[in-house]
């Protein structure tokens, strides 16, 4: 340090430094105009108190209000399945540690106020730990919605699928025309995410060619290495490759059809070496018997009978895998993750929901954590990545909330909620 | 490290990129979001070199975000948010520092010594210690100069937009507040 100005200049460095990147709070922008000005401590504390009853008051009505909600439910096929009726279950809480046992980084597709969207507005690059925006992108024009996302073993390269309008729910035909739209082709882009700066930069994937309405595509997954695309097409998987565009096909030539009714999360799974892809495969009989088959993509293309079936329900004790949930295989190969579900028979027809582990070689169970029970049909638990042996695993989960899912990690069945995920059916690590 | 006390050019480059379509497309939510996030580390680093607290630094850079949400629709040139948001946070410190929060904002807090011998410990945290010391002992206009200018490493004429006053004055500010700083650093010595 020898001239006034560079010792100036690292004593403000030095000081700047003592705020981390980490610590930036997040920005409200709805918050009131205070009074009381910044920095303020005096006047903060004076308000805080005047606050204090007001607030208390307001939990008493909020309380009330969720017990209203809630005991509203009761009155439909829901009644039993709420805490009164005796939910229970779930992992024992587990500390923040656990976050750090995930990628650090992972992509949502988030929309307004248009719930009937399968898919989102934009993508956001959040951090796993903290749930800070990192990045946000928007489809470019013409395109209107990403519609799938799925991401690289790598943390930083995800694929994004992308529609020119949105894709409606069944159900939904009475929406405005330019968000009833599902007849247009389906492109994708790769969205790449340097952590350093926070950014994040789109390029499209003309090598991946265009997926028409027709296809039906209900899935894709990327590759561990990034350099493959596996797309379920209903009757029908392809796996691209991204770099020549070249691409195989199998095809299944019986009943029923390949994947599941956009889950939360990805309905194809790799095994970490690039080479097996799991798929669920339903029987579409009036039992829907689901299967997971495993399909070795250095083969020749061909049929989906030469896949391995790896895992069929209903197994013993009724467990069975229903509605629109995962099943992923764990990197090494090993097990097959999955929700799945007990209902009983009989009114009130109790619900049971695990996060089971099945042995890819026999099919039978290994272990099942994470239970809940409810008096009645409950909602889903869901899975959205494992780590390579399968011994940590983010799920979505029951708790929480009245209505809907919190997703967490789940390790040694330890539950820790991921925090403030935003609302969204698409989520990809 | 982080390298860039400023944090925001290339940042803020790739953030509009990042959206295609740039400002006209997003609305006033996203933009000043998108931009609070590109810049707000540095801008509570900013503060917080003005104020020495940093809840006080936090609170004002919240509140000249929320300003310049409310006032979005108002902004001829969106490329100038970043000045009219970088003005806000001065702003807002030199109303913590009038009303009296000068005293309590201005103690030194929360420093850690970087791991090193005692010796060297002792030393970087005197000098940096005495250098902040002298700097906020400087009037308001030469202490807000001297920060633009060596940590933000803004030209005059960018320091000048942003404080409000002509780059001469700039210049000036910066001159007289190096000269006052260099005496106070030599007579603590």
């Amino acid at each position: 340090m020898n001239t006034l100005e560079d010792r100036l200049t690292a004593a403000l460095r030095e000081t700047g430094e003592e705020i981390s990147r980490d610590s930036v709070p997040p920005l409200v922008l709805d918050r009131p105009r205070r009074r009381a000005r910044a920095g303020d401590g005096a006047s903060r504390r004076r308000w805080m108190t005047r606050l204090t009853p007001l607030a208390a008051a307001a939990a008493v009505a909020a309380v009330v209000t969720a017990s209203l909600a809630i005991s509203g439910t009761f009155h439909g096929r829901l009644r039993a399945a709420g805490p009164a009726a005796g939910r229970s279950g779930g992992a024992p809480a587990g500390g923040p540690g656990a976050l750090r046992q995930v990628p650090p980084y992972y992509v949502s597709l988030t929309s307004g106020s248009n719930a009937y969207i399968l898919g989102g507005q934009r993508a956001e690059v959040r951090a796993t730990t903290t749930g800070a925006v990192l990045a946000t992108i928007r489809p470019p024009r013409p395109f209107g919605a990403f519609t799938w996302v799925s991401g690289a073993s790598d943390d930083r390269t995800f694929i994004l699928a992308a529609q020119r309008y949105w894709p409606v729910a069944p159900g939904n035909q009475g929406a405005k025309a330019t968000i009833r739209d599902n007849g247009t082709p389906t492109v994708f882009f790769r969205l790449s995410f340097t952590a350093s700066t926070r950014t994040a930069r789109l390029t499209e994937l003309a090598t991946a060619g265009q997926v028409k309405p027709s296809q039906q595509l209900a899935g894709m997954a990327l590759s561990p290495d990034g350099t493959r695309l596996a797309l379920d097409l209903r009757r029908s998987i392809q796996v691209v490759n991204l770099a020549s565009g070249t691409r195989r096909t199998w095809r299944w030539p019986g009943g029923g059809w390949v994947g599941n009714f956009k889950p939360y999360g990805q309905v194809l799974s790799w095994t970490a070496d690039g080479r097996m892809l799991a798929f669920q495969q339903w029987s579409g009989k009036f039992d829907n018997t689901p299967h997971v088959r495993v399909l070795d993509t250095t083969a020749p293309g061909g049929s989906l009978l030469a896949s391995k079936l790896a895992v069929t329900w209903p197994q013993s004790g009724a467990q069975t895998l229903d509605g629109p949930v995962n099943t992923l295989i764990a990197p090494d190969g090993s097990k097959i993750v999955a929700p799945t579900m007990t209902q009983a028979r009989k009114a009130p027809y109790p619900t049971a929901l695990q996060i089971t582990e099945f042995s890819a070689r026999t099919g039978k169970i290994v272990r099942s954590l994470d239970p809940f029970r409810f008096g009645g049909p409950g909602p889903y638990q869901n899975v959205l990545w494992t780590s390579p042996s399968g011994a940590t695993v983010i799920v979505s989960d029951p708790r929480g909330k009245a209505q809907g899912t919190v997703p967490g990690v789940l390790s040694g069945n330890r539950f820790t909620a991921l925090p403030r995920v935003p609302q969204t059916n698409q989520i990809a690590w | 490290m982080e390298s860039n006390p400023r944090g925001s050019a290339a940042a803020f480059a790739m953030a509009e990129h990042a959206a295609p379509g740039g400002y006209d497309a997003v609305c006033a939510e996203e933009a000043v979001t998108r931009l609070y996030e590109a810049h707000a580390l540095g801008l509570i680093r900013l503060a917080h070199i003005m104020l020495g607290d940093r809840s006080s630094a936090e609170d004002v850079v919240q509140e000249a975000f929320c300003g310049l949400y409310r006032r979005w629709s108002h902004l001829a040139d969106p490329a100038s948010a970043v000045h009219y948001v970088r003005s806000s946070v001065l702003n807002g410190c030199r109303s913590v520092l009038r009303r009296g929060n000068a005293r309590r904002a201005l103690a030194l807090t929360g420093y850690q010594p970087p791991e090193s011998s005692a010796e060297s410990v002792a030393l970087t945290g005197e000098e940096r210690r005495e250098v902040t010391r002298a700097l906020r002992r400087l009037p308001q206009r030469q202490r807000e100069a001297l920060v633009l200018r060596f940590y933000l490493d803004l030209s005059a004429e960018d320091a000048a937009t942003t404080m409000g006053i002509s780059p001469s004055s700039v210049r000036s500010a910066i001159t007289r507040g190096l000269a006052s700083l260099g005496r106070m650093l030599q007579e603590s010595s």
